[in-house]
């Protein structure tokens, strides 16, 4: 009895996996095709840019982009971990603007709780103290991480990741990038944002002209195009993380095996670089973003992860490093600037 | 007779020498053997319809545009199971005549019944990859226990079919190519781009952008 109920339970866990699997790329292609999400890539994208785009008068040292974990339904359900992260990291480096609200397992950054179908159901799973229950919690991780691998999928990724670039972009203008007067940017992402991170990263590139430094937190990474346009990625990673070790199993271009993958070949240019937290693990009380737990100097793992994002982001700004790839997508930017420009708007 | 099929097309993918060997016996097995081809070719070509995706199809056309890529899987099948025949005769090997031969070729495509998989993201391709090697283990097994004619032979068969296929291939396949690209363009009503790149989209798209009124 015991053993059919496992059974039943186990099959019936499969195809909502299946299931899930099997819907997952949709809502990126639907987007690309304009058969579903906001109508952007058509008429809608040049008053959307428009809308977005006033540049600060004071621009700021460097950008910082934050694109957290699976665990996330919505840029406004953060739990208290993550809001503290973005004002330690903010409090670290005052000369520079650190940016998280965006939500980045959609393509067109439609939050679970946004103007969704089920919406009404992601909103009950996620409330608003960040305390989900297991069962609920593991629906949010499976619907996200079938997007991180969305990302990395070559059939599915382009799409996918030119709208989270798009998505990007549009949050760093509402920021007031200038674009005559580009900064460094810095896109930092934990685990599955990570991944994300390293695959829009190409495209924000070519669509702003500024070197995009990318800092993964425990990242779950893929070899993806976007690796290319990146000027340098560093990869912080907990000495008990063994999820961030899974990429490096789960994605073979990864392996040594495939020496001419985009990894790789960042591999062997040495845009590539690492660096270890003793003891920390993925998530959790002893994970990147720890409270209580300490390193063995003193610090807990917040105030380490912290700190070494912030002399990453330094490290940026006193070196940013030349743009890697042409600019392709930036014709709309420019096309807006110069016309505010012959008005007298700037 | 879907029922049917479906059953027919399970025991294929389990290495089931009978389901073969009913194929050639029963005209109404042979015309299950179809049927699991024609939904094989389906799933088939919903697995690989990002392509229909990624230039826009509209809704409507992208269910013409995958019934026509469905039935050129089935062409493509079929084009295998001449090939087979041919490398058989060439061979002096007896057994079915080319009706048999096809309906076990159509039969061995059952994996791909399951294609739909290969939509799941990242794991879809190495499934994919999977069923491509499945299906072609089948289509040796079915030359091997459906005509009988042992594991060696019915190898010999299918690695001399092979060659047969890709010469021709080699010959006829680029304009077949451009004729079945064509036939999907005209189901989809619009040209359509084999590999599409975002960026090159939008820079497209930005060349044509009117500004808002207002804007000089």
């Amino acid at each position: 009895m015991i053993l059919d109920l496992a059974f039943a339970a186990v099959a019936l866990g499969l195809v909502v996996v299946l299931a899930a699997g099997l819907l997952a790329p949709f809502e990126s292609l639907g987007w690309w095709a304009g058969w579903a999400g906001p109508d952007d890539m058509r008429a809608g994208e040049a008053t959307r840019l428009r809308a977005s785009f006033a540049p600060a008068a004071e621009q700021p040292d460097a950008r910082v982009v934050v694109l957290f974990g699976i665990n996330d339904a919505s840029q406004t359900l953060r739990n208290d971990h993550e809001r503290q992260f973005v004002a330690d990291l903010a409090a670290a480096l005052p000369g520079a603007r650190v940016i998280a609200d965006l939500f980045p397992y959609s393509a067109f950054g439609m939050p679970l709780n946004g103007d969704r179908l089920f919406a009404w159901f992601w909103q009950a799973v996620a409330t608003p103290s960040g305390r989900l229950t297991g069962l609920l919690n593991a629906m949010i991780n499976l619907r996200n991480f079938l997007q991180v691998l969305t990302s990395a999928d070559h059939r599915y990724g382009p799409f996918y990741n030119f709208g989270l670039a798009q998505v990007i972009v549009e949050a760093l203008l509402r920021d007031g990038h200038d674009p005559a007067r580009p900064r460094p940017l810095v896109l930092v992402g934990y685990s599955g944002g990570g991944q994300l991170s390293l695959a829009a990263a190409g495209y924000v590139q070519e669509a702003l002209g500024v070197p995009v430094h990318v800092v993964s937190i425990g990242g779950f990474l893929a070899s993806v195009p976007g690796i290319d346009g990146v000027a340098r990625l560093t990869h912080i990673h907990g000495s008990r993380d063994w999820l961030q070790a899974m990429g490096r199993l789960v994605f073979p271009e990864r392996w040594a095996t495939m020496p001419h993958s985009h990894w790789n070949r960042a591999s062997r240019s040495g845009r590539i670089h690492t660096r270890e937290l003793e003891g920390v693990t993925h998530a959790g009380p002893e994970g990147y973003f720890g409270r209580e737990a300490r390193m063995a100097d003193g610090r807990t793992h917040m105030e380490a992860t912290v700190a070494l994002t912030a002399d990453l982001v330094r490290a940026a700004v006193s070196d940013p490093l030349p743009c890697r790839l042409p600019l392709r997508a930036r014709p709309v930017v420019d096309r807006l600037e110069e016309a505010l420009t012959r008005r007298g708007g700037r | 007779m879907i029922g049917d099929a479906i059953d027919l097309g399970f025991r294929a993918m389990g290495f089931e020498s009978a389901a073969f060997r009913q194929v050639l016996a029963s005209p109404g097995a042979a015309a299950a053997a179809y049927l699991v081809l024609l939904f094989s070719a389906m799933m088939l070509a919903f697995s690989q319809s990002v392509v229909l995706f990624a230039n826009r199809v509209p809704p409507v056309r992208f269910v013409f545009a995958l019934a026509v890529a469905g039935v050129q899987h089935v062409f493509a099948a079929l084009a295998y199971g001449l090939a087979f025949v041919a490398a058989g005769r060439t061979l002096g090997v007896e057994g079915a005549g080319p009706g048999g031969v096809l309906a076990l070729v159509a039969l061995s495509w059952a994996p791909y019944l399951l294609a739909l998989f290969a939509v799941v993201p990242h794991f879809g391709l190495g499934w994919q990859r999977l069923l491509e090697g499945w299906v072609a283990a089948l289509m040796v097994f079915a030359l091997a226990g459906g005509l009988g004619l042992g594991l060696p032979l019915a190898l010999g068969v299918g690695l001399f079919g092979w060659a047969i296929g890709h010469v021709a291939n080699l010959v006829i396949g680029p304009l077949l190519g451009r004729l079945g690209w064509r036939l999907l363009e005209v189901a989809t009503g619009r040209r359509l781009e084999a590999e599409v790149d975002p960026a090159e989209v939008l820079r497209t798209q930005a060349a044509a952008i009117s500004l808002p009124a207002g804007l000089p």
